[in-house]
């Protein structure tokens, strides 16, 4: 046998698609004019061709009249289809498909189809759906929801409040509050002999539905269905360069959004108060577009990794204003928003012995408001002119810088700790420049025989320029308020967290965090905020087949706020407190029935509840705000032959929750017509059954 | 109020609507203290009558009742987020 041939079959059979290669043996710099490529034949790698995976098909029954259990269930209808599939189709000469789908035809559900030639070009094509369901009991007296102009009923009669509308609750329609987003996507990526790779990605979004909002007049606010129509395109593509050290890639990004609807107008369900207003209308998320380009790379040196990125970027908004109602010149048809990104990315990370490494990065990010400024007159009902107000262009630049080490102490102990700086630079902003330094540490310890743990502790302090609490809003501020994103704070934190195997089949872990912000300047605001959290989970492997797990995790945030009612010191608190328990156990059995049965049985139980105080003198609270969650599911899956087995899924979901500020009817506040109370509290059930076919 | 996302809201799950860090109005008059009815205590349910839901401070959306906008308005009087 010839060597130098065989390396060159090794080489070429060895790496099915194109790989790294050494220098100088590169399959780019072998000779191969005299070599008789028909004369070969693959005996040594076998490459099974045809098709394999799985296909299933299911469908699902519930009858839950609550929409929101459609979260749980993947479907808001009664009998709902799906398809899985996991296909691998190999050919010859490297020819490859790959379909996946994971259930599809229920609200969430997903498909993906790649076709190509391995190392050579890949085309790819994927469908995405994903919904929410918030209510199908919100309650409205409007008509045309789901279109850009809501309207009271032809007998509808004004009142000053809700109580006084004599057509109210008889006019009063159930409507569905939920988004849906349908993506569709396809991609082709196409590698060259000279290891160069292009792609492009194209995707669309559609997103229609209903959410939440508001509409005001004067004093008096109406709750709205605000139509979501929207569509989203994003574009992608690049080409990636790599080498046997180095890997360099040139991307663009681009997206463009449009929104079907540029505003909702409303009838007044009020009398009309200043300004004779019997109608409002709200600007709703106007056109806009963003485009990035990046320039990555990486860099690897015997015990050295450099890598970088490079990124420009601007996004722009020219829709028209929302005129309608609006009586004033306007000094401009459209905002023309634009701002520019610019950043950059440094990383570097070196092993300088076998015990210590030491990485440092710097990161820069720059948003450069170009807008113009103008002078535009708002509504006012206290004067007859109308008070004038600017925009403001908000710039902001991050810079972040971070050194790190990491040292073994000995084997199976490991120390790293490292320094983060961070300076933000604000433009029209209570506060210019603020800075956070941070010091953290961690030691890991995996030198005991049936014991992992690490500690890590932290602690930052964030300071600044001058704070003034001026009057970029629009009315002036109390001077001692600190908004907390801005504000001096001093954050501490540790967590420790422990992973136990007492025998060789059952495994604890375990572990426990807490953080204190103190809001060391702030007399008015957000003042001071814990988080404290711990969990345990336990996995049991009774035998080959039966194993069983549990966990349990807690969760409570408790923050404190000031603030004042005579715009001078801090003469009212409210204290918050959240609270999180989360806990489930699970059981699955496999190989019963001769091996041809697998059951599974999972339980969770969430509880997040919130309790809020505030005190003046007097202490209130804002009454039970909870979330209580059931979940059951149990499945049985039975191997009915060689090829096909049957699956029977149970799920059932409990779900209870209350908003004490909610807790009304249509009329309750005189000034608000709401949709009324769109609590939760049901109990649901849905039943599967699927087969799948092994190919 | 323009910078972030996770100014208002914490990606990774929250007990209030929304997923906020905070609900309204304490979310809002963590940085909002004006001399008017952004700096008032909205007590809530207190032995002396008041009740959450009575009212639209506390009740319904509640700053959001009025100032929905809190996303930003392409309206040219969008100051007060009403628009």
């Amino acid at each position: 046998m010839n060597t130098k041939i065989n390396l060159i079959t090794l080489a070429l059979l060895s790496s099915c698609s194109f790989g790294v290669l050494a220098q100088g043996y590169g399959l780019a710099n072998a000779k191969t004019d005299s070599v008789k490529f028909d004369a070969w034949k693959c005996k040594r790698c076998v490459v099974e061709t045809g098709t394999t995976g799985s296909i299933s098909a299911g469908i699902a029954y519930n009858s839950e009249d609550d929409i929101y259990s459609a979260n749980a269930f993947n479907s808001s209808n009664e009998v709902t289809g799906k398809v899985d599939a996991d296909i691998r189709y190999r050919g010859e000469k490297g020819y490859q498909a790959n379909v996946n789908a994971h259930n599809l035809g229920m609200d969430n559900g997903r498909m993906d189809i790649d076709v190509g030639k391995q190392g050579v070009y890949n085309i790819n094509v994927n469908y995405r759906t994903f919904a929410h369901y918030e209510s199908n009991s919100a309650l409205s007296p409007y008509q045309q929801i789901g279109s850009d102009y809501l309207t009271l009923p032809d007998n509808w009669v004004t009142a000053g409040s809700s109580p006084d509308m004599t057509m109210l609750n008889s006019s009063l329609n159930p409507l569905e509050l939920s988004l849906n987003r349908d993506r569709y996507g396809m991609g082709v990526e196409y590698q060259t002999e000279s290891l160069l790779t292009t792609y492009v990605n194209f995707q669309r979004e559609d997103k229609t539905g209903t959410k939440t909002t508001s509409g005001s007049i004067y004093n008096q606010s109406m709750m709205l269905a605000e139509p979501v129509d929207y569509t989203t395109d994003i574009l992608n593509a690049g080409i990636k360069l790599k080498g046997d050290n180095w890997f360099t890639s040139l991307n663009y990004t681009g997206s463009v959004f449009k929104n079907d609807n540029s505003q909702l107008g409303f009838d007044s369900a009020f009398n009309p108060t200043f300004g004779a207003q019997t109608s409002g209308y709200m600007s709703l998320d106007p056109d806009n577009e963003a485009h990035t380009v990046s320039l990555l790379g990486q860099y690897n040196l015997a015990k050295t990794n450099l890598s970088g990125r490079l990124l420009i970027g601007q996004m722009t908004q020219d829709q028209s204003l929302t005129s309608i109602g609006y009586g004033y010149d306007l000094p401009a048809e459209s905002i023309d928003a634009k701002v520019d990104i610019t950043g950059m990315t440094l990383k570097a990370t070196t092993r300088l012995n076998r015990e210590w490494r030491v990485s440092g990065s710097y990161d820069y990010n720059d948003r450069d408001n170009k807008t113009q400024i103008e002078q535009w007159t708002q509504i006012s009902i206290n004067d007859v002119t109308g008070e004038a107000e600017y925009n403001t262009p908000y710039d902001l630049t991050t810079q972040r810088a971070k050194l790190s080490a990491d040292y073994r102490i000995s084997q199976g102990i490991k120390l790293d700790a490292g320094y983060d700086f961070e300076r933000d630079e604000r433009s029209y902003q209570d506060r210019e420049t603020t800075d956070e330094n941070n010091l953290w540490a961690r030691v890991r310890v995996n030198s005991f025989d049936k014991w992992n743990m690490w500690f890590k502790g932290s602690f930052s302090q964030r300071d600044g320029s001058e704070y003034q609490a001026s009057e970029t809003s629009s009315t002036e501020q109390n001077a001692l308020l600190r908004r907390y994103y801005l504000a001096d704070r001093d954050r501490s934190q540790i967590e420790a967290r422990f992973s136990h195997t007492p025998l060789t089949d059952l495994t604890v872990d375990f572990g426990a965090r807490y953080s204190l912000d103190d809001y060391t300047d702030t007399e008015i605001g957000l003042t001071e905020s814990t988080d404290t959290y711990y969990d345990v989970n336990v996995h049991y492997a009774v035998n080959a087949d039966v194993s069983l797990n549990a966990f349990y995790n807690h969760q409570t945030i408790e923050s404190e706020q000031s603030g004042s009612s005579s715009f001078s010191v801090a003469n009212w608190q409210a204290d918050i407190e959240d609270t999180i328990d989360y806990i489930g156990a699970g059981i699955s059995y496999r190989n019963l029935m001769d091996s041809r049965l697998k059951l599974g049985l999972d339980y969770t139980y969430s509880d997040s509840d919130s309790t809020t105080q505030v005190s003046q003198g007097v202490t209130g609270d804002y009454g039970d705000y909870f979330a209580k969650v059931h979940n059951l599911n149990l499945y049985g899956e039975y191997q009915a032959t060689d090829n096909m087995s049957v699956r029977v899924d149970y799920q059932m979901e409990n779900y209870l929750d209350n908003d004490a500020s909610n807790d009304i009817s249509a009329d309750t506040i005189w000034n608000v017509v709401s949709f009324g109370n769109v609590d939760h509290d049901y109990t649901a059930h849905m039943v599967m059954l699927s087969m799948t076919y092994r190919l | 109020m323009t910078e972030n996302c996770v100014n208002c809201h914490n990606p990774h799950g929250s007990v209030n609507d929304a997923m906020l860090k905070t609900r309204a109005p304490q979310l809002c008059q963590q940085c909002h203290s004006g001399d008017g009815h952004t700096s008032s205590a909205y007590l809530g349910n207190t032995s002396m009558g008041s009740s959450v839901n009575d009212n639209a401070f506390t009740g319904g959306r509640s700053c959001l009742n009025c100032h929905s906008q809190v996303h930003g308005s392409n309206h040219p009087s969008g100051k007060l987020l009403q628009r």
